[in-house]
């Protein structure tokens, strides 16, 4: 790179102010006065106006080219667009990147397709390839990854997750990567693999990947390294935000709560009054919908089915339960019960969305008018009755990523409790928008509908929900004005509506007991646009019937199908 | 205070000689006919150095000898000004111009002559006839 002063930094002379100019030839006079008392330096001279004063205009154009040359130094100007030479900059920047290269990388997931339910083991010198790019495996502990067959126990402080049975024959199981992007990758991209694992079958990313250092302008390049050169830690809010934004770059979302905020109810108070450290990550990537067949075990005490569902990613819905291959249960035919798997570290809803929630679903035995048994069952080798279930949901592929990261060795801050959660979702069932439009106004109302479903997908920690966003969406579809914003909602306190205490009975081993002793968390149904910033902690703190469910606004995400938003033109005046 | 001296004798208009050097109250009085003969506004560095007697008469506003005394009389008064406003606090009284003087001894048809004569802070005098031919 040339950097070429005098073309990028130094002003053309005209373009250097008058006082610049004269206080510059001041200053000269003044220096060669100290130096030459005698010399004539005074204006109508002849050197003070044949060398001093275009000498003077010189020396004020490269004062300011110093100026600008000094700017482009500092990170605050270039990342508020003040940038003098972009190639320089681009350089510079470099300097910082390369200090933090490793922690500018991009970052996703891939899925590995497998014909066999089998273990299987990815060495660390495993290369994902999309393209012209290579990814590594991203490693939160030491050595390979495993990917264990379905079912199988998994161990902690390892890379190990299990495979998942697809149902068509084929198990997956997502990984994250790292590594240098110049090509977006996005989701459902092949890739290849090397060395290649024996039956596998597919690579594919999981979702788009996202940018470490991202193609954007200098600016925010400069943004991004002012902000991450002065932290990297898990220690406090921001900085604990900062790792996760530097580390997991396709996170569009993230939320560290602490011990003394409202929503955090895992903290406990010790003898001394003193709250123990805790900290809930809550982080929110884009959603993937995936079907999985799984395997139900029939009770006939209840007359149910149950199963513990175990995805990939973080479960956030279940949309749809399939018998049959086809059918469709009904939605008061089924539910889903949450539990947690250590009561200690997070117990009732405070597990809700991580990786300490189970989730079990269980299904009624549907049943014809005259008793007969609609849904077909089969028996697995012990002799138990089963039936097979096609469940349809959605999942964040990120959750136990950042999970496993911060439950590693290397991160994990010290005497903090840290646990990893998607946000609590704020579920929108109908949203419709009631407008008026002055006559022979043409509303484009797709565009609206587009804008306002990507702004409240897009919402989380910090940015909350706000009417004026959906109001401007529509004043720019043509609209006059927007009368009203109708939306029922309700809160997802966890995936199931129902949560078992984690000391209860074992769903799987001894259903009927366990639904005796199930807890239903409070319902808050959102009837308006205003109530879409709730607050709320379970008032039952303490007692026999606390659920620990809480959301404000540190925690909450919104749900919203676009094909949920509606609209209602109103006759003007 | 010391310079390169400008000929102003010449016929073929003035010029710098760089063999010769002015000082001192010399050098002063020879700012002070430059500044005579620059253009007002020439310098965006000093807006007030120079005066109007030369833009006036390529304009044809000198259009008998009381308006050339006018104007000569302004530009007396603004070189006087402006040459204090550059002297240095340091500026012997002998090389500080106190008041400057123009009369005009000959009005023609295509020049101006006048007598020019500058009183120094020490009380002695200085005086020049200038021709600006117009």
């Amino acid at each position: 790179m040339t950097t070429e002063i005098i073309s990028t930094y130094i002003p053309a002379i005209q373009d250097v102010s008058d006082e610049q100019l004269l206080s510059t030839r001041q200053r000269l006079s003044s220096i060669l006065a100290a130096a030459y008392p005698d010399l004539d330096t005074r204006p109508n001279s002849t050197f003070g106006d044949l060398h001093l004063s275009p000498l003077a205009a010189l020396v004020a154009a490269i004062e300011v080219g110093m100026q600008r040359f000094m700017s482009d130094l500092d990170l605050e100007n270039v990342s508020n667009g003040i940038i003098w030479n972009c190639p320089f900059v681009t350089q510079y920047l470099k300097n910082f990147a390369v200090y933090n290269r490793d922690t500018l990388q991009s970052s996703g997931v891939v899925r590995l397709t497998f014909n066999e339910d089998n273990t299987y083991f990815l060495d660390r010198s495993t290369k994902i390839g999309f393209g012209p790019d290579v990814f590594d495996l991203r490693m939160p502990h030491s050595g390979g990854w495993f990917l264990r067959a379905v079912g199988l126990p998994l161990s902690s402080g390892v890379n190990n997750v299990n495979l998942v049975d697809a149902g068509d024959g084929t198990y997956y199981a997502d990984v994250p990567v790292i590594g240098a992007m110049t090509e977006q990758v996005e989701a459902s991209d092949s890739a290849t693999i090397s060395p290649v694992p024996e039956e596998l079958i597919a690579v594919e990313a999981v979702l788009d990947f996202g940018f470490g250092t991202p193609p954007e302008s200098l600016s925010k390049l400069a943004e991004k390294t002012r902000q991450t050169i002065y932290s990297a830690s898990m220690g406090a809010r921001g900085p604990a935000r900062r790792f996760l934004e530097k580390e997991f770059p396709d996170i569009t979302a993230s939320s560290p709560v602490l011990s003394g905020d409202s929503v955090m109810l895992r903290d406990s108070v010790n003898a001394l009054g003193i709250a123990d450290g805790r900290m809930d990550v809550y982080l929110k990537s884009p959603w993937r919908t995936d079907t999985q067949v799984v395997t139900a075990v029939y009770d006939d005490v209840s007359d149910k089915f149950v199963t513990k569902l175990e995805v990939s990613g973080q479960l956030m819905m279940v949309d749809d339960v399939k018998y049959n291959a086809d059918d469709s249960v009904p939605n008061s035919n089924y539910q889903l019960i949450s539990r947690s798997k250590d009561g200690v570290k997070a117990k009732l809803c405070t597990a809700a969305y991580s990786n300490r929630e189970e989730v079990f679903l269980v299904v009624d035995m549907i049943r014809d008018e005259d008793g007969n048994e609609v849904i077909s069952t089969d028996h697995d080798v012990d002799g138990n009755k089963i039936a097979t279930l096609s469940v349809t949901f959605r999942q964040d592929p990120m959750v136990p990523v950042v999970s496993s990261t911060l439950e590693s060795a290397d991160v994990s801050p010290v005497g903090v409790d840290v646990l990893t959660k998607g946000f609590v979702p704020v579920v929108i069932q109908s949203f419709n928008v009631r407008y008026s439009r002055r006559p022979g106004v043409t509303m484009t109302l797709d565009k609206a509908r587009d804008e306002i479903f990507q702004y409240i997908q897009g919402l989380g920690h910090p940015y909350t929900y706000s009417d004026a966003k959906i109001i401007d969406s529509m004043f720019y579809a043509g609209a006059s004005e927007v009368v009203g914003i109708d939306v029922v909602a309700k809160v997802k306190w966890t995936v199931g509506n129902k949560v078992l205490p984690s000391d209860s009975s074992d769903p799987i081993t001894n259903l009927s007991t366990a639904l005796t002793e199930v807890l239903t968390p409070p319902a808050i149904t959102i009837p308006n646009s205003a109530g879409l910033k709730p607050d709320f902690v379970d008032p039952y703190v303490g007692l026999s019937n606390e659920t620990l469910a809480a959301i404000g606004k540190r925690n909450i995400c919104y749900v919203l199908d676009i094909d949920t938003i509606e609209f209602t033109e109103v006759e003007e005046g | 205070m010391q310079g390169l001296k400008i000929d102003f004798t010449s016929d073929t208009g003035p010029f710098i000689d760089f063999n010769k050097s002015v000082s001192g109250k010399d050098a002063s009085v020879q700012n002070a006919l430059v500044n005579i003969g620059t253009d007002k506004g020439s310098d965006r560095v000093h807006p007030t150095r120079g005066t109007d007697l030369l833009s006036k008469g390529l304009r044809g506003e000198l259009v008998g000898r009381q308006s050339a005394r006018h104007a000569s009389n302004f530009a007396a008064l603004d070189t006087r000004i402006f040459c204090a406003s550059q002297a240095p606090d340091d500026l012997p009284d002998a090389e500080k111009i106190q008041n400057v003087f123009m009369t005009v001894t000959n009005f023609g048809s295509r020049s101006l002559d006048l007598s020019v004569s500058f009183q120094m802070a020490d009380g002695s005098t200085l005086g020049v006839t200038p021709t600006l031919t117009i």
